[in-house]
């Protein structure tokens, strides 16, 4: 019995059965430890592990195209095309044969040896001092891992050589490159385009939504070299192409722009020119020239001499084109730089008068034989010296005394709101970076003084382009004449076909003047360029014009604008270049059917043409302008004019 | 006569409905997730049919049929032909090992792997004798403390730790520390529950604690540096990872990756291939499982050994006769402690030793090993309990 008391237990299985459940418990509270440890390497995994959790996921942009810009007739401006730059990672490079290697990738790079180590090692001290500094404040260290050592793209030949080296940390960045053809003007229109692919500044800038392309996306698991592995479906989004753009510009009237305003400025021995040409009928500007001449006897104006209003040809030429504050990106004057029109203005003057019905075509003024005391006492002298002129004659012969007669007529409102209403004083909102609006003297200090001044062009600041555009509304023929138009940088000819010629509609502005006054206004300024012509037969022997044109000249002192920082106008100064012009014309032809207006200034005719007194608006600008229409309007396939001009037909008043 | 003899060895009379099953189907399910495991590590791109599968994957496909064939032929004799059988397998076991050992032994028969002298070349199939000793251990332990209560003395502990030291000894000399120090949950189990005392367990287990320290210079440079190397990680040390830590950083890495759900088939192979992680068909399969199935793979990895433990334990606790429960016992705790090792040093919680994870792990005798543990469950649970038998081990003190 003794053996079953040993052997028979109260509960049979008993110290089994709790062996057996605590091996079970304790084992699963072991797995479940583990398993508990997996989530925690996912969910918060240790730091050193971070980095290898995400950078083996790995996205890298494909970059979509920038679109073309283009001009009016599909030529392209501007290009992209697809570069390599060359940047070195400090942290990869080799620290084994560093010399050697800095100096091979020197040789391919045509760099000097000393610059590139230079470079590399001051960002590889750097990166130690980063390291160094993390380590004892326990952040990240923030490295410089790129250094560039091509600023720009370089060939195909060199980039396959850096390719050939082999080097550890060497990498090639690809990035769009965009190339400009049609020269420095052409360069200027079409603006620039950042380092980011925008554009920054013309057209690029303006045009930047449309010409972008999008970029696609390459998501891709990569090794531990960073080569892509594994794509995931889906994992590639390609690019698109941005939409090439189709600008206003034609390069050919460019071309003849550029050519005839050069010329008028070597003509006439000028600091520089302008000239702007626009389409009538849709308000694109076709062509903008900007020269700049760098003479030898032209200096800087000190702000401390007051310049003699009598300087005659004695003194000093003083620059009167600000130089640009950053050299890379220059000024485009045509929509950046104001100017005082002086007599091209009364054409708009003189047309608000008559709309107003203050005078009337025929009514003849008192020119005093060309001189004359306003009632407030102001002195005023015609250079075409008559007795009596009437209101045509006025504006033909640039009456200075006329024009004011008639337009004291006018309210000083009325004055003013005619001069707003042509668009002085506002920008054309063309697009280009830098527009000025222009000064046009505010009601509050409006002044008879005032009211004499603008009549003859003076006391207000334009920009080429307002000119342009406020000589649109005159020179406009058929339903739009009198209408201002809505001046643009991108194409719109109406019957275009290409997708890139869908530019959306002509727009216009508002109606400046009546149709039959805007009429009687052409038909005067004809007159002017009759006069022109024949000035010009006289001085170069250049006739036979293929188109009548009409227009009119404007000669004005140059003012001397805002002084730098720290310097002020000089006390008994009158704010002017004495003795130094600018001499421009405008107009648009052929007279039948206008097509085309043109602006050219001539930024101060040489002393020798002032000597001669062949500085004025007709003399200098005149051909240049004159040339300028010919050219253009045969290349448009203009018929020419049924009248040729030259020989004083249908010359009136004269 | 004949069938007097049929029926002495072959056991006829069946108990269908018990445990065990539960071990031979999460055994299976195991096996399954090795083999596609396996192939993860070995391709990158998914296979088709089981005819694509990667050489080593479908090598272990065969090693799973072998497996299976193993544990069947295993249930069917009587559970007295295996106890027959224990003492001899010990000694072919140690003799083995004894051969592993031989230095004059031409290399072309025993090929050292990582400097480890483990395993004989069969041709097809490399034989480790180390596994095989596992189950003979376990069977002559059984045997030994079937109907004894001697170890209940704390001296009488000599002998069952005799029998587990000379093969433990054997195999640390290969030397195959993991293999190694897997015998020792093993023994503990089958004292625990053949009724040792708890205390007498306990000054062994505290005297082993204190006296580990100072095994650590008689340590192979390379186990001193797992050591070391775990000891920089846990501290945050950064440095060593790309050298002697990179087999435990790499694997955390893809178990990280893993996130919940895991990651797709495609990517998960090339995330793995190109990780390079070591031992990844082998020691660090959990890492592929994971990185491919997510943390949801990794608990079901973990429930299923608690589904083949669980069925052990409760076929262990059914099993009246004592060889056969001490048997059991001591085969669970070999799986039990070796999935938990390897699932530890795969999350980098334990020193990376070379220990395989069952069922999962590539490898043919592996493979056989715990197909033929598994084999041993199920044939004693499919005994039905003698209708009159005296509890095993049930003292009264």
């Amino acid at each position: 019995m003794s053996k079953s008391t040993r052997a028979t237990p109260a509960r049979p299985g008993a110290i089994t059965d709790r062996w057996a459940l605590f091996v079970v418990v304790m084992m699963s509270l072991v797995l479940l430890g583990l398993v508990a440890r997996v989530a925690q390497l996912q969910a918060a995994p240790p730091e050193g592990l971070v980095p290898f959790l995400s950078d083996r996921q790995s996205r890298a942009d494909l970059p979509g195209r920038r679109g073309d810009v283009l001009d009016r007739r599909g030529r392209v401006l501007a290009a992209t095309r697809f570069g390599v730059r060359v940047f070195v990672d400090p942290e990869e490079f080799a620290v084994k044969d560093k010399e050697l290697n800095l100096e091979r990738l020197a040789r391919v790079l045509g760099q000097d040896r000393e610059a590139v180590q230079a470079k590399v090692s001051a960002a590889m001290i750097a990166n130690e001092k980063a390291k160094e500094q993390a380590q004892s404040t326990g952040e990240k260290p923030r490295l410089d891992r790129v250094i560039f050592l091509t600023p720009d793209v370089i060939d195909e030949a060199t980039e396959q050589a850096v390719r050939d080296l082999r080097l550890r940390g060497v990498h090639l960045e690809r990035r769009e490159v965009r190339s400009v053809v049609g020269g420095p003007i052409a360069e200027r229109l079409v603006g620039v385009v950042g380092f980011e692919g925008a554009g920054l500044t013309g057209a690029e800038a303006r045009y930047d939504e449309k010409l972008q392309g999008e970029d696609g996306e390459f998501r891709f698991v990569r090794d531990s070299r960073g080569r892509p592995l594994w794509v995931p479906l889906g994992g590639v989004t390609p690019p698109s192409a941005g939409r090439d753009v189709r600008l206003s510009f034609d390069l050919e009237i460019q071309r003849i722009l550029d050519e005839e305003v050069n010329r008028g400025v070597i003509d006439a021995d000028a600091q520089g020119g302008r000239g702007v040409i626009l389409d009538l009928a849709t308000g694109e500007v076709l062509a903008m020239s900007d020269v700049r001449r760098t003479l030898p006897d032209v200096v800087e104006y000190d702000w401390l001499t007051v310049i003699p209003k009598d300087k005659g040809l004695g003194g000093p030429r003083y620059l009167t084109i600000k130089p640009d504050e950053n050299a890379s990106n220059p000024r485009n004057r045509v929509v950046e730089d104001v100017y005082e029109p002086g007599s091209t203005f009364k054409s708009f003057m003189w047309a608000a008068a008559l709309e107003a019905g203050v005078v009337r075509l025929d009514e003849v003024f008192d020119t005093g034989g060309g001189r004359w005391t306003t009632p407030y006492g102001r002195p005023i002298a015609d250079v075409v010296r008559r007795g009596t002129q009437n209101w045509r004659e006025v504006l033909v012969n640039s009456s200075n005394i006329g024009m004011v007669k008639g337009t004291s007529r006018l309210t000083f409102e009325q004055m003013r709101n005619a001069v707003t209403k042509f668009g002085f004083g506002s920008r054309t909102g063309i697009g280009l970076g830098g527009e000025t609006a222009g000064i046009v003297t505010p009601m509050s200090r409006w002044t008879k003084y005032t009211q004499t001044s603008v009549a003859i062009g003076h006391e207000v600041a334009v920009t080429p382009i307002q000119m342009v555009r406020a000589f649109a509304a005159v020179a406009r023929g058929g339903e739009l004449a009198g209408l201002l138009p809505d001046v643009t940088l991108l194409a719109k000819d109406p019957g275009a076909t290409s997708e890139a010629g869908a530019n959306g509609k002509i727009t216009l502005l508002h109606r400046v003047l009546r149709a039959d006054t805007a009429a009687a206004t052409r038909e005067t300024l004809r007159g002017v360029t009759h006069k022109m012509d024949e000035n010009l037969k006289k001085a170069t022997g250049e006739e036979g014009w293929r188109y009548e044109l009409f227009g009119k000249s404007g000669t004005a002192e140059i003012p001397l604008g805002e002084p730098p920082k720290g310097k002020r106008r000089p006390r008994g100064s009158d704010g002017y270049f004495k003795g130094q012009y600018n001499s421009s014309f405008i107009a648009a032809g052929p007279f039948e059917q206008p097509k085309l207006v043109c602006l050219v200034i001539i930024d101060d005719p040489g002393p020798e043409r002032i000597a001669r007194k062949q500085h004025y608006g007709s003399w200098v600008a005149g051909p240049v302008v004159r040339r300028v229409m010919d050219r253009s309007l045969a290349y448009l396939g203009v018929p020419a004019s049924a009248k040729p001009t030259g020989d004083g037909v249908g010359h009136e008043g004269d | 006569m004949s069938r007097s003899i049929f029926s002495s060895i072959i056991a006829t009379e069946r108990n269908w409905a018990n445990p065990a099953w539960l071990c031979v189907l999460a055994g299976l399910l195991l096996s399954i997730i090795g083999i596609y495991a396996i192939d993860i590590g070995e391709r990158t791109i998914a296979p088709a049919t089981a005819a694509d599968l990667a050489p080593v994957a479908a090598k272990q496909l065969i090693f799973l049929f072998v497996g299976l064939l193993a544990a069947g032929l295993l249930a069917l004799p009587h559970e007295r032909v295996i106890r027959f059988l224990a003492w001899p397998a010990m000694g072919v076991s140690i003799a083995l090992l004894i051969f592993l050992l031989i230095p004059a032994v031409p290399s072309w028969i025993v090929t050292p792997r990582n400097g480890v002298r483990g395993w004989i070349d069969l041709g097809p199939i490399d034989l480790q004798p180390g596994e095989f000793a596992k189950i003979a251990f376990v069977l002559a332990a059984a045997d030994y403390l079937r109907y004894r209560r001697t170890h209940r003395e704390f001296l009488g502990l000599l002998p069952p730790a005799l029998i587990a030291g000379v093969p433990i000894g054997l195999i640390f000399l290969q030397p195959d520390l993991g293999t190694a120090m897997l015998f020792v949950p093993s023994v503990f189990a089958m004292l625990l529950v053949a009724g040792a005392r708890l205390k007498h367990l306990a000054i062994v287990v505290l005297a082993a604690t204190l006296a580990a320290p100072m095994a650590y210079p008689f340590l192979k440079p390379y186990q001193q540096q797992r050591i070391l190397g775990l000891i920089a990680q846990v501290r945050g040390d950064q440095h060593a990872r790309d050298d002697m830590n990179y087999q435990a950083y790499t694997a955390q890495m893809l178990i990280g990756a893993g996130g919940t759900t895991g990651i797709p088939d495609a990517k998960s192979r090339a995330v793995i291939r190109f990780a390079r992680l070591p031992e990844r068909h082998n020691d660090m399969i959990f890492a592929v499982v994971v990185n491919r199935f997510g943390l949801l793979g990794g608990l079901a990895v973990a429930g299923l050994y608690m589904l083949w433990l669980a069925g052990a334990l409760l076929s262990a606790a059914l099993c009246k006769d004592p060889f056969g429960r001490l048997t059991i016992v001591g085969l669970s705790a070999f799986i039990a402690a070796q999935a938990a090792i390897n699932i530890g040093m795969n999350v980098g919680v334990l020193p990376i030793v070379g220990l395989t994870l069952p069922f999962v792990s590539y490898g043919g005798s592996s493979m056989l090993v715990v197909w033929i543990m598994t084999g041993l469950t199920l044939s004693i649970a499919l005994r039905p309990p003698p209708r009159m038998a005296r509890p095993s081990f049930e003292f009264r003190d």
